[in-house]
């Protein structure tokens, strides 16, 4: 699993256009409404659009996941928080099951 | 039983590791502390205070922490405690605090004056709660006084238990009418009928849990990814923790939910019964079925068949309507003969499902080495046939012993928050009263009576059912309803054939009646209101919700509802005051008799706060399946042999001290112990019914179950025959128009669509289409068309690249957007033995505009 989401991120690294990504686990506070934020899953920007279709967990995991030596994979994502990793551990590098629906959370906005 | 321990150990691991990530969720969502001690509203070093709640939206039941500071929500993060979702949430629970803080809050009652402003957005002005009241109360009694057949109560599958509870006391017993009925008829009515049928009782026997163990899942028009998130995200967990794991999307069109189905079976709209009786035919004519399960467990029965569509309002009283319940007893070989034109290829041709796929699946059913689970909702339950495609779906289960079992089971999924909770375990639909009986049965009457302290044969009274919601509203629209109570549901969106409830046709019984609406948003709805009266919304007050696993858990208050907003219960009790004023039950003054012990009626107050009134009525309630609370119910308990702690439910505080409880939850020594696993042999303290099965069932029958609620402890597999869809395809009318709803608003978006996030994230209704149809028609996506069918027209913005991707003569539409409206457009023909309408088949015609 990990070598996969590794060779994925690779790939994303070097395909995604990288202006005004967002993420997981926290509130874009410019796009909130005027209610509470803690706890809110960002939506995802429109440059996203098919994204998870077309890779799924793994294509999201290449920006926004963990590897040996960053949080986040791209400098503008949102890191993945560690409670979406397996055993909350980040250092799994691996997304907990039931956390690999991202749309689930994260609509494309 | 061996498999079940077995079973179980493995289950308990996946609980623990979930509950090992859950904690770590916990930590991360600032509540690791909080959870077990938030029912006492702990304050945090933020200054925050912490509450448990459980999300009000779809029938998943997650379990959630709620945070506020300053008589504000702050957050709603996911609660690892809640065992339905162990942390998880969706996008519409995470955003759950903001749907709170629209703009345009009801925080005043209104009141209209002049009825020709009806269907607009004005017409309404401020009043007091006095006058709101007195004003509704004064119709209400007025017309009960003239003729009870033509008032009515429409509520919910979204109310709470305890509000839920005294409605139906007060509609039952209070006025002596059954005209109240919830909008869970327009979902799970036939997943109910089903399981009366079958079963003889209500309910699933297996929980989400089962989610984790299967090998096999089988979707049957269900589209969870969208309608049921937090299942969705375990079935594809379950997935990928497994690659052995397979999963069949039996369907009319693609959804999210078939991105993780290995073979998508597609069939014509209606004709997945023909799909089922062929895996049936299938399994028994290759001896492919559990002999022993069935020689153990099952009897057998045919129906009344041909039975006609609900077109005309006359249906239900006709002879074909009267008839449509009956059943005879048939031998296994009589129902292996009806069940023989099933081919194989016979199923192919009606449903243009290949054979072998059929025999595929059929095959999945055969081998007894992996454990398959079925799942499903609207497609089977909003359906011309939705009782008989249910009855179908256990069939299969049933013949191959595959029922009740961990992870091994057929699971109807529940719509609505309480819908099973409230809408059904507490009974406010037309023909029921709490815990499983029914207005016709006199033992249940008589045990009723005794539970809420009324002269016997008080009840003899509501013998005969109400309305059903169609009827209601078919006859709203006909003029034939003075007094029209709705709250916790938005029919003016929400209701099939809209063309006609709203008036839009020749008919004009919406504008003359007196229309009430409990409301927290102004709707479509709250624009036919004579009377709109503010209410609390969610956790702005204490509140419990029933899930689809049996799980029973309490939202508690953690803010103040907005401006003169009030409690659904408070408006209750006041109304209920002022109609009974001067009635009386026996020699005892009415209002008293019913609700005395938790309202002063003089007061105009509670007796408590709003957890001891919840715990009052709760215990009230509760007595119903402890019959040892109440002795005159005990001995009609036991005279009637009614197993009325079958389905036992536990004191209030632990459902709030365990973040919910899955019924029957048992005394033991002390303890009060859920269950999972309903009429599954094995350890209470496992989750297996140990007790149940002690009391009434039978141990080391095949499969390790026993069904010692139905009759004979046989449940009743019933052959029911494909018969088309009410309407089919013609030159006029060539498309299937199937509507549904979508993962980021809830039902008529009266609340979601208030979030900004969930808005921009789906802004509008779109309709899905074929691109070669689109083609055809000479539309590209974006634009217009107008649909119409035999009922009503709409318009509404064509797409190729939208949520679902329907095959070639298959429409699709959410039902969220009142400014497109596609109820108007939907027919409202129903299940003749559940009444639920089918909202999937409507034919129609799309014209570009």
């Amino acid at each position: 699993m990990r070598k996969k989401i590794t060779a994925v991120a690779a790939g994303a690294l070097l395909v995604v256009a990288l202006g005004g990504l967002a993420g997981c686990g926290g509130t874009d506070a410019a796009q909130a409404s005027a209610g509470p934020a803690v706890g809110e899953p960002s939506l995802m920007p429109a440059s996203h659009e098919g994204r998870f279709y077309e890779l799924g967990a793994d294509g999201c995991y290449g920006c926004h996941g963990a590897n040996e030596t960053t949080d986040h994979m791209l400098a503008q994502a949102t890191p993945l928080p560690a409670d979406h990793y397996v055993d909350g551990d980040v250092s799994t590098y691996e997304v907990f099951g039931a956390r690999r629906e991202c749309l689930t959370c994260h609509s494309q906005g | 039983m061996d498999l079940t321990r077995r079973t179980f150990v493995k289950t308990t691991a996946v609980a623990l590791a979930s509950a090992a990530a859950a904690g770590t969720m916990a930590t991360m969502a600032g509540c690791a502390d909080g959870a077990a001690k938030a029912s006492s509203a702990p304050t945090t070093p933020a200054g925050t205070t912490r509450t448990v709640g459980v999300c009000r939206f779809c029938g998943c039941g997650c379990g959630v922490i709620v945070e506020a500071k300053d008589g504000r929500l702050v957050s709603v993060t996911g609660d690892p405690e809640n065992g339905s979702s162990r942390g998880l949430n969706c996008v519409k629970g995470y955003y759950l605090a903001s749907a709170l803080y629209g703009d345009d809050r009801l925080t005043t009652p209104l009141i209209r004056d002049d009825k020709a402003t009806k269907g607009t957005p004005d017409g309404l002005r401020e009043a007091t709660w006095d006058e709101a009241l007195d004003l509704v109360a004064s119709k209400l009694r007025e017309t009960w006084k003239a003729d009870k057949s033509r008032l009515a109560f429409w509520g919910s599958g979204q109310q709470p238990i305890v509000e839920g509870y005294c409605q139906a006391k007060f509609w039952k017993a209070g006025l002596l009418s059954n005209n109240i009925d919830p909008n869970a008829r327009l979902c799970m009515a036939s997943a109910v009928v089903g399981f009366m049928n079958i079963f003889q009782t209500d309910e699933p026997a297996g929980c989400y849990a089962d989610i984790d163990e299967a090998d096999v899942f089988v979707t049957w028009g269900a589209n969870m990814a969208e309608a049921h998130p937090m299942l969705y995200s375990r079935l594809t967990a379950r997935k990928l923790a497994d690659e052995r794991v397979r999963h069949y999307d039996v369907t009319t069109l693609r959804t999210r939910t078939s991105a993780s189905a290995d073979k998508v079976l597609a069939f014509k709209p209606g004709a997945d019964i023909a799909i089922a009786n062929a895996i049936a035919c299938y399994l028994v004519e290759n001896d492919l079925y559990d002999k022993a399960f069935v020689a153990d467990h099952l009897q057998f029965k045919q129906g009344t068949e041909n039975i006609g569509n609900a077109f005309e309002d006359g249906y239900d009283a006709s002879e074909q309507g009267q008839s449509v319940d009956a059943v005879t007893s048939i031998t296994f070989e009589e129902y292996a003969a009806r069940l023989a034109p099933y081919t194989l290829e016979y199923a192919e041709e009606v449903s243009g499902v290949p054979a072998d796929d059929i025999r595929e699946l059929a095959e999945v059913f055969a081998d007894k080495s992996r454990k398959v689970l079925s799942l499903w909702t609207m497609g089977v339950n909003q359906h011309n046939r939705g009782t008989w495609m249910n009855h179908c779906i256990y069939n299969i289960h049933l013949l191959t012993g595959r029922y009740a079992l961990p992870g091994d089971g057929a699971f109807s999924l529940t719509g609505q928050p309480s819908a099973c909770g409230t809408a059904r375990e507490v009974g406010t639909f037309c023909h029921r009263l709490p815990a499983d009986l029914v207005v016709a049965q006199e033992p249940h009457r008589r045990y009723t009576e005794a539970v809420w302290n009324l002269p016997e044969g008080y009840l003899d009274a509501i013998a005969k059912p109400g309305f059903h919601t169609v009827k209601i509203f078919r006859e709203l629209s006909k003029g034939n309803i003075d007094f029209l109570w709705s709250a916790h549901n938005n029919w003016a969106v929400s209701l099939p054939n809209l063309t006609r409830f709203l008036g839009r046709g020749d008919k004009k019984g919406v504008i003359d009646a007196f229309i009430c609406v409990s409301e927290v948003y102004p709707t479509l709805s709250t624009q036919y209101a004579d009377v709109v009266l503010p209410a609390a919304m969610w956790v702005e007050r204490e509140g419990q919700f029933g899930n689809g696993e049996r799980r029973t858990a309490v939202f508690e208050k953690a803010v103040d509802p907005p401006g003169q907003a009030q409690w659904d219960l408070w408006m209750l009790m006041e109304i209920a005051k002022r109609v009974l004023a001067g009635e009386k039950i026996g020699d005892e003054d009415a209002f008293e008799a019913l609700f005395g012990a938790w309202y002063d009626a003089e007061a105009g107050e509670f007796r408590g706060d709003q957890r001891e009134v919840s715990r009052a009525i709760w215990e009230e309630y509760r007595t119903f399946s402890n019959p040892w609370l109440n002795d005159r119910a005990a001995a009609i308990n036991e005279s009637a042999a009614l197993k009325m702690e079958a389905k036992q439910l536990a004191p209030y505080d632990l459902y709030i001290d365990n973040h919910g409880l899955t019924w029957p939850v048992r005394e033991v020594d002390g303890e009060w112990l859920p269950t999972l696993w309903r009429f599954c042999d094995g350890d209470q303290a496992d989750g297996f019914d140990q007790y149940g099965v002690e009391q009434y069932g039978e141990h080391d029958k095949a499969g390790g179950v026993s069904f010692y609620k139905s009759a004979g402890k046989r449940p009743s597999v019933v052959f029911r025959p494909w018969e088309p869809p009410a309407e089919v395809p013609d030159e006029e009318y060539p498309f299937y128009l199937c509507t549904g709803r979508l993962l980021e608003h809830w039902h008529t978006g009266s609340m979601t669509r208030r979030v900004a996030e969930l808005d921009r994230a789906l802004p509008e209704a779109l309709l899905d289409m074929n691109p070669a149809d689109c083609e055809r028609l000479g539309v590209s996506d974006g634009d217009r068309v107008r649909v119409r069918s035999r009922y009503g027209s709409c318009d509404i913005k064509v797409s190729t690249a939208g949520r679902t991707a329907p095959p070639e003569g298959i429409v699709f539409a959410p039902f969220f957007a009142e400014e497109t409206l596609i109820n108007l457009v939907v027919q409202d023909v129903y299940c003749p033995l559940s009444k639920e309408p089918d909202y999937k088949k409507t034919t129609v015609s799309i014209e570009k505009i």
